[in-house]
């Protein structure tokens, strides 16, 4: 045995015991003992549960990995807890950058590396930002997991930080911003989250600002990662067919390095503090045509309300479709639905409309009918009546069965369950927390479901912007949408 | 963003290749478990497996869309396509239809009208997929165009279509377009002017439905937790009785060659400050017509595609300004008609002394010649026998990444391909691609791109888009324009039946 690899061999026994002496040690990111015990179990959450692996690194990043061979594809992803909550309205934007810088270099690899594999391997390589969290992911071909892995923590252990690829990095993120101005829908999104958002720690939008980013100079990425970049603030999703004790030794021996600068983690994101009002943004090139969002604060997904806004919402967006759509072919596409943050809120959308100075009215039409606890018939005897309608609690089986296929659908890829098991991590301190939803959909009432339409959407607070050519906006009555 | 996927900027380029083939590029994976058989109809019957989760789509494919559209028609594939949305003998309304999806708990639905195919699909629980079945048999076999309802829709579909009527991408694409493709440019829109859709009549539609949605012209793509044998028979009971006539002839005759000196300048408000996009077309080949063409095609794009390889250094280095290799992006939709290659990337602007963004256009196209040439001149020696293999393991392996979602993988890569080509091309895909010498893409680029000499080079399109922020700064810019002959686009000019007027 030659010196290298006796020092190798001696590295895994130390490893080893390390991990045998931290067996009892609980594992951080399960918190809900108590809902995870035997007699507590469904079969459905049983059968996934056997698919986790979890353990803690020596610096005490938790790390969790589920077993999945049902494809050739693995992800894995180092996320970041705080994004635009540890950001400023100055700082908005820096996370993304460096780490998208990071993404372009390390000490063992060049950029020209990096472009390399990620070619010949049909990978990927990047970072995302939420307003919660940031992630830093590689996803590729099982087959490849050996080449790209050890990429991948070089690029987090021992970024390079070059001038050049910062200035194309910070390039890249100005036009995509720029990006969100050339379409009127985009551009509605970016006039509502500035409105809506106003001085909540979301305003810090996690892909900055023109004013945050052209402030940001080589320094402050290398600022950012010398002092937020803290084993304190990770942790680790991986999802594919890999071999976890495999997979646990060269985690620890690359990430496992990064030290503890014990960043100050933020609490809960306050709530919204919504008005009403109407915000008109012209459009000149959408000549004839209008695009109306309107955004109301929703339940978190640790909200007992949250399941029952969800499905009522389906139940809302189906009536928008049967009225505004189709009895009055008025839009394009309505929808209703929230997202899955903390301090979370939801949308009301019309998009595409040549009558938006009409289409409140026949908003106002649909929802009337929810509110009186009726939804769009289901049943095959009097559904051909566009104009049917039957009570909630008669619709509500098949709108959860219709939710769970929906749940289902958004867990076929290896990423989408790394998404998730993120998600649960940051809305409840527990990876296996989405696992409970099945049976949260399946417990909901009638009652439930209206009672949280009503409290958060129909007597909620909701801000409303329409964009589209100055003709189009101009006609808009404010009354329609404005509570006084 | 990933680095691979270069969200950034994908924007304009996903646009400009929406025109092209709605779905983008991906290819079939040889030991992909896709069954398939033929009905005595004529109907193609497609099962895929994939049991992650308790789900089954049910996609129904026509071949049709814009390609097969004449000026009168143009536009109507899309109304037709939501109208099946809107009724037929056993749900009669749209709210029916409606509740039917939600009584089988259906998750997702929709349906695509795109240059070369019209699909429709949903995504049911698996154990009730003979449903989802028998639902869409209902659909396509026996629709009910109610004249009312058909009115009600035609606003639905004005208020989509001028959406993209206003898109400056959209217009961008279909300025190009109309010109390069000008014998027949109502095969590359699909949403047409919004007086078809106006005067669009129930017979109209029954008309469509007698010549298009037919089993002969139809595959029906069963995939997901389903096993074959079931999905088959399942598929024989709810289908096996539908007739209709022999399959539509779709675009015959082929467009043309392109045109020489098209060239298109768009000043436009919305554009990017910074950056200009440069994009060059060469008219490439048709999948039934120069079928061998089309795999080569297929494997010179996967070895142009490395940001760090020697095409995308070469130009980087030796190009007025190129924003990032990254963008850097040359493309092949495989096509049924109106085969293009394209070449697309950026440009910075305000480079203090620099010639105007034309001036530059003008350079750049001829140092992507001159690279194509070298390629062409020994391909071996410019990449090396290596990187041939690498190029196909990468086609092999995207292959793999298209296969993880069952759904996805029938309502956009096998749609595509039977829609485009055929099922014996789809089957013999990568077979083909791995026989695929350099003395293959040598013959290929001479034919497309480059020619043997300067007399015989083919047409090249060149479009410029730049914001009129930007570009007007520029000196010499208007003068550039007219010297070199390019034409200015408006969205008042831009689409077919604008310049017909």
């Amino acid at each position: 045995m030659n010196k290298k690899h006796t020092i190798s061999a001696l590295t895994g026994l130390i490893v080893t015991l390390f991990f045998i002496g931290c067996a009892s040690a609980p594992f951080p990111l399960a918190r809900d003992t108590e809902a995870f015990t035997g007699k507590n179990l469904t079969a459905f959450e049983q059968e996934n549960l056997k698919s986790f692996t979890t353990f803690t690194l020596s610096n005490g990043i938790p790390v969790i990995i589920k077993k999945s061979n049902a494809s050739q594809v693995f992800t894995l992803n180092l996320v970041l807890r705080g994004g635009s909550l540890l950001a400023s309205p100055q700082t908005a934007g820096y996370e993304q950058v460096a780490l998208e810088t990071m993404a372009r270099g390390s000490k063992t690899y060049s950029y020209e590396d990096i472009q390399s594999i990620l070619d010949e391997t049909s990978s990927s390589l990047g970072a995302s930002s939420t307003f919660e969290y940031a992630t830093f992911s590689v996803t590729g071909l099982q087959k490849y997991l050996d080449t790209l892995l050890p990429l991948w923590a070089d690029c987090l252990i021992n970024p390079s930080f070059k001038e050049e690829d910062f200035t194309q990095v910070l390039s890249d993120a100005q036009l995509a911003l720029q990006s969100k101005e050339q379409d009127p829908w985009t551009k509605t999104a970016v006039v509502m989250n500035r409105e809506f958002f106003g001085p909540h720690p979301y305003g810090n939008v996690p892909e900055g600002t023109m004013e945050s980013l052209k402030a940001m100079k080589l320094q402050d990425a290398i600022d950012w990662y010398g002092k937020q970049f803290s084993s304190n603030r990770i942790f680790v999703v991986a999802v594919g067919a890999v071999d976890p004790q495999k997979l646990r030794t060269q985690l620890e021996t690359s990430i496992g390095k990064i030290p503890d600068k014990k960043v100050p983690l933020p609490e809960k994101a306050p709530d919204f503090l919504a008005s009403s009002r109407l915000v008109r943004q012209e459009y000149p090139a959408s000549r004839g045509l209008a695009y109306l969002r309107g955004d109301f604060p929703a339940p978190s997904p640790a909200d007992p309300d949250y399941m029952a806004m969800n499905v009522g919402l389906k139940m809302v967006s189906d009536l928008l479709f049967n009225v505004v759509r189709d009895k009055y072919g008025a839009t394009y596409s309505p929808a209703a639905y929230i997202r899955a943050f903390p301090a979370n809120y939801g949308s009301l959308v019309m998009f595409k409309t040549k009558v938006p100075d009409k289409i409140k009215t026949y908003i106002d039409e649909a929802l009337k009918d929810f509110s009186r606890g009726y939804c769009v018939a289901v049943a095959a005897d009097t559904a051909a009546d566009p104009t049917a309608r039957i009570p909630i609690a008669e619709a509500l089986p098949t709108y959860k069965a219709l939710f769970i296929n929906e749940y289902y659908q958004n867990q076929q890829t290896n990423a989408q369950q790394a998404t998730t098991i993120i998600s649960s991590i940051i809305n409840t301190g527990d990876y296996r927390s989405y696992l409970k939803d099945m049976a949260k959909i399946e417990n909901l009432r009638a009652d439930q479901v209206q009672k949280a339409v009503s409290k958060y959407l129909l007597q909620g607070t909701i801000t409303w912007v329409v964009t589209g050519s100055k003709d189009m906006i101009d006609g808009v009555p404010e009354k329609d949408f404005v509570n006084k | 963003m990933t680095i691979q996927k270069r969200s950034l900027l994908c924007l304009c380029i996903g646009l400009a290749s929406l025109l092209f083939v709605t779905p983008g590029f991906s290819e079939p994976y040889a030991s992909n478990p896709v069954s398939h058989r033929v009905l005595s109809n004529g109907l193609e019957v497609f099962v895929t497996e994939n049991h992650t989760v308790p789900l089954a789509t049910v996609c129904v494919v026509f071949r049709g869309g814009a390609s097969a559209q004449n000026p009168e028609n143009a536009g109507i594939f899309h109304l037709y396509e939501h109208m099946l949305f809107a009724g037929n003998e056993k749900y009669p309304t749209q709210a029916a239809f409606t509740a039917a999806l939600n009584r089988m708990g259906v998750p997702n639905w929709n349906g695509a009208t795109g240059s070369q195919y019209i699909n429709y699909y949903i995504t049911v629980p698996s154990n009730r997929l003979a449903e989802g079945i028998e639902f869409w048999s209902w659909a396509v076999k026996k629709p009910v165009f109610n004249e009312e309802k058909l009115e009600k829709e035609k606003e639905v579909v004005i208020n989509e279509i001028r959406g993209y009527h206003t898109d400056p991408d959209h217009i961008f694409q279909n300025a190009l377009q109309s010109r390069v493709f000008y014998q027949f440019p109502w095969r590359k829109n699909i949403d047409g002017p919004e007086e078809n859709v106006q005067k669009a009549t129930a017979a109209d539609l029954q008309q469509m439905r007698e010549a298009y949605y037919i089993p002969k012209n139809t595959a029906l793509m069963i995939a997901g937790d389903v096993r074959p044998e079931e999905a088959f028979k399942l598929a024989e009971q709810w289908f096996g009785d539908w007739q209709g006539g022999a399959a539509p002839i779709i675009a015959e005759p082929p467009q043309g060659p392109f045109p020489h000196n098209v060239k298109l300048a768009y000043a436009d408000d919305t554009f990017y400050q910074g950056v200009s996009m440069v994009q060059f077309f060469w008219r490439g080949p048709d999948v039934l017509r120069q079928t061998k063409d089309t795999y080569t095609s297929d494997v010179l794009l996967f070895l142009l595609s490395s940001p760090v390889g020697r095409f995308k250094t070469a130009l980087m280095e030796k190009g007025p300004g190129l924003y990032d290799e990254r963008y850097i992006d040359f493309s092949y939709p495989t096509s049924r008609d109106g085969g293009t290659y394209g070449f697309t990337t950026y440009l910075r602007m305000g480079i203090s002394g620099a010639p105007s963004i034309i001036s530059r256009t003008e350079t750049l196209r001829q140092l992507v010649l001159e690279e194509f040439a070298s390629i062409a001149k020994d391909p071996e020696a410019y990449f090396g026998k290596e990187e041939l293999e690498k190029a196909k393991t990468k086609l092999i392996d995207q292959n793999l990444l298209s296969m993880e979602v069952a759904s996805s993988f029938v309502t956009g890569t096998l749609t595509f391909w039977w829609s485009v080509a055929t099922t014996d091309y789809f089957f013999s895909y990568e077979k083909n691609c791995k026989a695929v010498s350099f003395q293959d893409i040598q013959d290929l680029i001479q034919r497309y791109i480059t020619g043997v000499d300067e007399r015989s080079r083919p047409a090249v399109a060149t479009a410029v888009r730049f914001s009129t922020a930007d570009g007007w700064k520029e000196a010499g810019l208007q003068k550039d324009i007219t010297n070199f002959g390019y034409q200015n686009v408006s969205p008042e000019t831009a689409f077919w039946w604008q310049q017909q007027r």
